[in-house]
């Protein structure tokens, strides 16, 4: 079982500590050298529960007792010991919108048991027209104090949350900010959802300009779901690491939404595949490996709830490197024999654990397949070996090449140097119809693009530009959409011109073109930049 | 449409005055209709009549709604539902998990809408998730997951999460600034001079120069970059065979695949640390096979595990005894109880590959199953079990023998039908304790028994279920002592004819009693029955001239001397009815003896 427990605290003084036996800082824990680094992950979402609870606490005994009364000592230290938990990195916010409590971006699930609590403090953040409270771990014990003072005395009908704000700043109360309730912003044209009734947004506003807004929605969104993804697998790993539970409720959730983001902009989603792998602890690569996955199988025809099973199975194909010691995956120099028996076993290990984890009966096959299979290959030149014939998975054989591309051009994930998209590319061409299905990797090519999302290239015109989608026309494979990213004499352009380079001149002539593609990998340039 | 509220705690709120919006009325008419139902689901399940009448009348309100107005959109608050900017249901407890309200924003919804053309089966899904009466083995969905698998085109959701996502510009992502790839833009420009500088001397050294790529770039470096790559077109036939493996994948059974890899992983394995988990995990995939009643399955495990050790010679002492105690160790009773569980909870589903599971038990198993036996509920189960037990527990019966003390009737109906079935004279002794048994058909069971395991001999203990309260149990036992197999000396019937209460007996029992005593005691009987013939009473006396006409019948079958004198003594010292009874008992005796003097 997990260590992470925490009990519900009462609202009046009989507050029960929370039982805190992890690291001090989660969202270090998860996000460690992690380019998401604010990603809010489960175990943070239970602490923001208990957050609420505190709050409540506190500002129902401030009603009653003095500041400095020792009433307040308990709710106060058990909200400092969450702060200082949860807001070790990054401050961390209490938000309220619409009658729903999240905590930062993520939606805080409240059962019929904590709903009273809940109500409490919706009630008391609704009357301040409060939008948020952020919290920073520079907080201190007098800071609360003033804090849940000001909150009770202050009266709501005379002061705004403007005079409330600036109270907080003349009292000198430190690492507690509020924010004004958030107003939903509806662009002309586009659906939001809350008018339109759908998921996705998608449309172009009356003067054009709707193009941009769709398109910075799209990545905004594409992100979002890309760190909630991040964060789910972050959180499972870490309870299989630890011997705790399973449940892949917030993952599906998050893999679900990358789905949608999927079919409505496939090439926003896989340019965030740029970002590769740079510590085994950040799970990029696992999420990743399950967009390019989720890419590959949408090119293959499967169904969409389908392409989600696969995404979750996709997800978690390396859990049996959780039976690897942190120690070893992250070891800087060249691994030992034993080491490299560990990480030829984890497809194995995966299945293990995950059978164990979920119950033979309860564990999707896809997921099984995409662990147990993913280093096997096509002509079982991989691991794990099998003395007894065995018919690789399509979920299998579709992992194989997520897999290898993002892997190979990962830095660390098999201790070797990053390789270019391209160049990754063509050496699985090489393998194609041995190693890999040879349909799968067409339809693979189809979807990063010959000259892959993410590559490095050189203009005609000297440019330094940024591959950013594949081209439509296959006829013209090699002419993709770019990101220009420098001018010809090397300098950084902002917001760079974005080309198709399929476009001609009256003449028929092509405006632009690749003229060289450039192995970013041997600069150590990241292209990564210019997608997130 | 009725309008009339309901009792239950989330209540669509009636209109109090006529409302001005024919569509708000009607929105409130809908909700009323799906608390109902929602309510009578919760009590007597979805299936119920009741309940069916309910989701109907919804459905086709709904249907009708929707047909006037295209669409119907709910805001959702904590314990509210919003049509129109106006509240259309409030639920009296604000966090109830019986309220839909609630339902929906304890998973994060913000907005629920429902399109034109809602088929049945769509309203259906969304209330059985509503409610959670899915598959509860589908822990990983909640309300939005399930009806985004669904990809259901008339009900469509809104998350709070999807509303906090547009209003926010804040970034979740920061770039790492340290790392494998930390070059930052400003070395953009020495780049850039070095891949000119790159395909300058490209240019020089001609056409056989090559990228840093590994491609020809043709044209030197200012020509036209081709990757060399083509024919990555797919054809309709790959498409259509890829169609048909994702179907495939879609439709194979889950639990069969993985047990495929396990066994795949099972034969090849090497690492003994990866072989003891797998043999450790066996254990939990027998578990789960059990608990949810796979049994063809955990019959091919079982064998499986059997075998293992001729597939696999070269597995370790170790790996060969938790292999063993696997097989050992199959019946343990946290097991059993799963066993119990799932066939108490499902009696109809089948039970085929059972009857073979429960037979690779070793005898060891006997105390379990018999625990099992004790408390299945569905007689085919108990039959299944019981079956198993007459082959495992044939050399020990002492498990079956010492159950059969047990307080539950079922339990010992069913242990002696396998005593029975093994017929061994042995077993009377426990059997003949349960006389008293307090259940007639165990009674009745064991003077069945007794009668099997004991067909002659001593019929004492026959005699004592005289006592018994229930008539057909005593006349079971009477029927074998009248059989004549039996001997019993009239000193063991005397406590039963004795008494008054004797008189009270039927006629029928009292005949067949007589009968019986005439068969087991032989002789003996007689100073009875000549104090039943000649005996004055002035008491009872009608009842005692009935025992007396019956002594009399009963002798004249006897027919013994000793009988016939009685008779003769009979005819001159009883009663008028009694004599002519023993006339008529020893006319029936004459003709008897001159019939066999014939034959």
């Amino acid at each position: 079982m997990s260590h992470f427990k925490i009990k519900e605290a009462s609202v009046v003084n009989e507050q029960a500590q929370p039982i805190l036996t992890h690291e001090k800082s989660l969202s270090h824990k998860i996000a460690q050298g992690s380019e998401a680094g604010d990603i809010l992950d489960q175990q943070m979402i239970m602490l923001g529960i208990q957050l609420v609870t505190q709050l409540n606490v506190l500002i129902k005994t401030s009603r009653i007792y003095d500041r400095t009364n020792a009433a307040l000592d308990k709710p106060v230290d058990t909200m400092l010991t969450l702060i200082k938990t949860m807001a070790h990195d990054h401050p961390v916010t209490l938000r309220l919108q619409n009658d729903f409590l999240f905590l930062g971006e993520s939606h805080l699930k409240v059962t019929a048991q904590q709903m009273a609590v809940v109500t409490s403090i919706i009630d008391a953040l609704n009357v301040w027209k409060i939008g948020g409270v952020t919290f920073e771990s520079t907080a201190e014990s007098k800071d609360l104090r003033e804090f849940a003072a000001l909150f009770v005395t202050l009266d709501p009908e005379n002061k705004s949350i403007d005079d409330f704000q600036k109270e907080i700043t003349a009292r000198g109360i430190n690492g507690i900010t509020l924010e004004e309730q958030r107003q939903l912003h509806i662009k002309e044209g586009a659906e939001t959802g809350e008018h339109k009734g759908s998921r996705t947004a998608d449309g172009e506003g009356p003067d054009g300009t709707g193009n941009a807004d769709l398109r910075t929605q799209r990545k905004m969104s594409a992100k979002n779901g890309y760190a909630k993804v991040a964060g789910s697998v972050g959180t499972l790993t870490q309870s299989v690491r630890e011997g705790g539970t399973v449940s892949f409720k917030q993952a599906k959730r998050a893999i679900q939404n990358i789905v949608d983001l999927m079919m409505d902009d496939e090439a926003t989603v896989l340019g965030l595949t740029t970002l590769r792998c740079h510590d085994q602890y950040t799970h990029n690569h696992s999420v990743n490996v399950s967009l390019l996955s989720i890419a590959l199988a949408n090119r293959a025809g499967y169904p969409k709830g389908e392409l989600a099973d696969l995404g979750l199975a996709a997800l978690f194909h390396d859990m049996g490197k959780s039976t690897i010691s942190i120690d070893v995956l992250n070891k800087p120099g060249e691994f030992t024999d034993e080491d490299w028996v560990a990480m030829r076993n984890h497809p194995t290990e995966g299945v293990l654990t995950l059978s164990k984890l979920r119950g033979i009966t309860n564990l999707p096959g896809r997921m099984a397949a995409a662990s147990f299979e993913h280093h096997m290959n096509l002509d079982f030149s991989g691991y794990p070996k099998l003395s007894v014939p065995w018919t690789a998975s399509l979920t299998g054989r579709i992992l194989t090449i997520a897999d290898c591309y993002d892997a190979m051009t990962s830095s660390r994930v098999y201790r070797r140097e990053p390789m270019s998209p391209s160049k990754v590319l063509n050496m699985m061409f090489s393998k194609s119809g041995k190693a890999f299905d040879a349909v799968l990797l067409k339809l693979f090519v189809n979807c990063v693009g010959i000259i892959p999302i993410g590559s490095l290239v050189m203009l005609a015109t000297s440019e330094l530009a940024v591959v950013v989608k594949p081209a439509l026309d296959k006829v013209n494979a090699e002419r993709p959409f770019v990101k220009v990213i420098t001018d010809p004499q090397g300098n950084p352009v902002d917001q760079g011109r974005e080309i198709d380079l399929t476009e001609q001149d009256e003449a028929g002539s092509f405006l632009d073109s690749i003229v060289r593609l450039i192995d970013n990998t041997e600069y150590k340039f990241d292209t990564s930049r210019y997608f997130v | 449409m009725d309008e009339r509220t309901t009792e239950s705690s989330a209540l669509a709120l009636s209109p109090t005055k006529a409302p001005p919006n024919p569509e708000l009325a009607s929105v409130k008419r809908l909700l009323t209709l799906l608390d109902r139902t929602a309510k009578s689901s919760r009590t007597y399940g979805a299936t119920n009549p009741v309940a069916q009448t309910f989701f109907h009348q919804l459905f086709e309100g709904l249907t009708d709604h929707l047909a006037t107005y295209s669409t119907l959109a709910f805001l959702v608050q904590r314990s509210e539902l919003y049509f129109g900017g106006e509240v259309v249901y409030r639920s009296e407890q604000e966090s109830s998990n019986e309220s839909v309200a609630f339902k929906l924003y304890s998973d994060g919804i913000r907005e629920l809408t429902f399109l034109e053309g809602l088929p049945a089966k769509d309203l259906s899904y969304l209330l059985d998730s509503l409610w959670d009466s899915l598959d509860p083995e589908e822990e990983d969905d909640d309300i939005v997951t399930r009806l985004w698998a669904k990809n259901l085109s008339t009900i469509t959701l809104v998350t709070a999460e999807e509303i906090a996502k547009v209003s926010t510009d804040g970034d979740v992502f920061a770039l790492p600034v340290t790392g494998a790839m930390e070059a930052s833009e400003s070395s953009l420009r020495d780049l850039l001079d070095r891949e000119q500088a790159k395909v300058k001397k490209e240019r020089e050294l001609g056409p056989e120069g090559t990228s840093p790529t590994g491609h020809n770039a043709s044209g030197g470096g200012a020509g036209r970059f081709q990757s060399g790559h083509v024919g990555y077109d797919i054809t309709e036939e790959e498409l259509a065979a890829l169609a048909k493996e994702i179907e495939t994948e879609r439709t194979r059974d889950n639990t069969t695949y993985l047990l495929d890899m396990l066994t795949a992983i099972l034969a090849s394995e090497k690492s003994p640390a990866i072989l003891t988990k797998l043999l450790d995990l066996w254990g939990h995939v027998i578990d789960a096979l059990t608990a949810q009643g796979k049994w063809p399955l955990l019959d091919s495990v079982l064998g499986l595990l059997r075998t293992t050790t001729e597939i696999r010679p070269d597995l370790s002492d170790g790996h060969k005894t938790q292999l063993a105690g696997l097989l050992d160790n199959l019946a343990r009773p946290e097991r059993m109880r799963m066993m119990e569980t799932y066939l108490n909870r499902t009696p109809g589903a089948s039970t085929e590959g059972l009857p073979s599971v429960l037979l690779t038990l070793t005898p060891a198993a006997v105390p379990a199953l018999c625990a099992l036996l004790a408390t299945l509920e569905a007689p085919t189960h108990q039959a299944i079990v019981a079956e198993a037990l007459e082959v495992l527990a044939k050399d020990q019966p002492d498990h079956l023998l010492r159950g059969l003390s047990d307080r539950r009737p079922r339990y010992v109906k069913n242990l002696l039908a396998i005593l029975l079935k093994w017929n061994n004279p042995r077993f009377i002794e426990s059997v003949e304790k349960l006389v008293r048994y307090p259940d007639v058909q165990v009674r009745k069971e064991v003077v069945r028994a007794i009668g099997i395991l004991r067909p002659n001999g001593n019929g004492a203990k026959l005699v004592s279920f005289l006592n018994d309260a229930e008539e057909s149990v005593r006349l079971a036992a009477l029927k074998l002592l009248m059989s004549g197999q039996y001997k019993a000396a009239y000193s063991t019937w005397s406590p039963f004819v004795s008494t008054d209460t004797f008189m009270d007996r039927a006629l029928s029992e009292k005949r067949a009693m007589f009968l019986a005593i005439r068969a087991t005691s032989g002789d003996d009987v007689i100073p009875y029955f000549e104090s039943v013939l000649t005996e004055r009473s002035w008491t009872n006396r009608k009842k005692k001239e009935e025992l007396a006409m019956l002594a009399a019948e009963v002798l004249g079958k006897l027919a013994t001397p000793a009988g016939l004198a009685v008779l003769e003594l009979g005819q001159k010292k009883g009663g008028t009815a009694v004599r002519q009874a023993c006339s008529a008992a020893l006319a029936q005796a004459q003709r008897q003896q001159l019939k066999q003097a014939a034959s």
